[in-house]
């Protein structure tokens, strides 16, 4: 599906970033939810400090990204075998991912996920970074 | 207690015989430590009972359309927090 996003091609853009203009509105393809994921339509999102340091450089991260990751919003559709949510449930953001197994979830700091912290830096999902 | 995130660069000093003769220690903490499966809920039913006004931290709602501009503000420290509203 096409969704709107917030993408930025590079960092360290030169200030005021009215003018650079380092974030393009653009349409991407989506593709629709994997086992395991939901697609929740975003409502409200916040704009953070952290989503400024990948911009000025500051957090590097490969480029491009799509950025933005503190949102509220409504499920809309479910992948393959989630239960534990259902379609309009409103829902929000954890903003790192946590698998539940590693040793830091398994001490409830699922801030620290091993997973999800390389998921994190990566950029991307684990299901995304393993598809050819 | 250190929270938020810093140039990688960033550097403190202490002096450690604080540490040693006042035996303290100094934590860090990410995204709060919160278990969000757990204590999301919790401010849920705070903010409902009014007792975690969070509205107070929004500075503008604005639209994505402005969003560079917002990060101006952002980076200028004129804005707590900016949110998106999308329809």
């Amino acid at each position: 599906m096409k969704i709107l996003a917030a993408l930025l091609a590079e960092m360290g853009s030169p200030r005021p970033y009215s003018q650079s203009q380092p974030l393009k509105i653009v349409a991407l393809e989506l593709d629709p939810p994997g086992p395991g994921e939901v697609l929740r339509k975003i409502r409200a999102a916040g704009l953070r400090h952290s989503d400024l340091s990948v911009i000025d450089g500051n957090r590097p991260r490969p480029m491009p990204m799509v950025i933005g990751h503190e949102a509220a919003g409504v499920v809309e559709s479910l992948g393959a075998g989630v239960t534990n949510f259902k379609i309009g449930d409103h829902v929000v953001t954890a903003f790192v991912p946590s698998c539940g197994r590693c040793n830091p979830c398994l001490q409830h700091r699922p801030a620290l996920c091993e997973p999800g912290f390389k998921a994190n830096s990566r950029g991307k999902s684990q299901r995304a970074a393993v598809k050819p | 207690m250190t929270a938020g995130l810093p140039h990688p660069d960033a550097r403190a000093s202490i002096a450690p015989v604080q540490l040693a003769a006042e035996e303290r220690t100094l934590p860090g903490s990410y995204l709060g430590s919160c278990v969000p499966s757990r204590d999301i809920r919790l401010y849920i039913e705070w903010y409902r009972r009014g007792e975690l006004p969070v509205d107070k931290l929004i500075s503008e709602r604005i639209r994505l359309a402005i969003i560079n501009a917002a990060v101006d503000r952002l980076a200028a420290g004129e804005s707590i927090r900016q949110v998106v509203e999308f329809d």
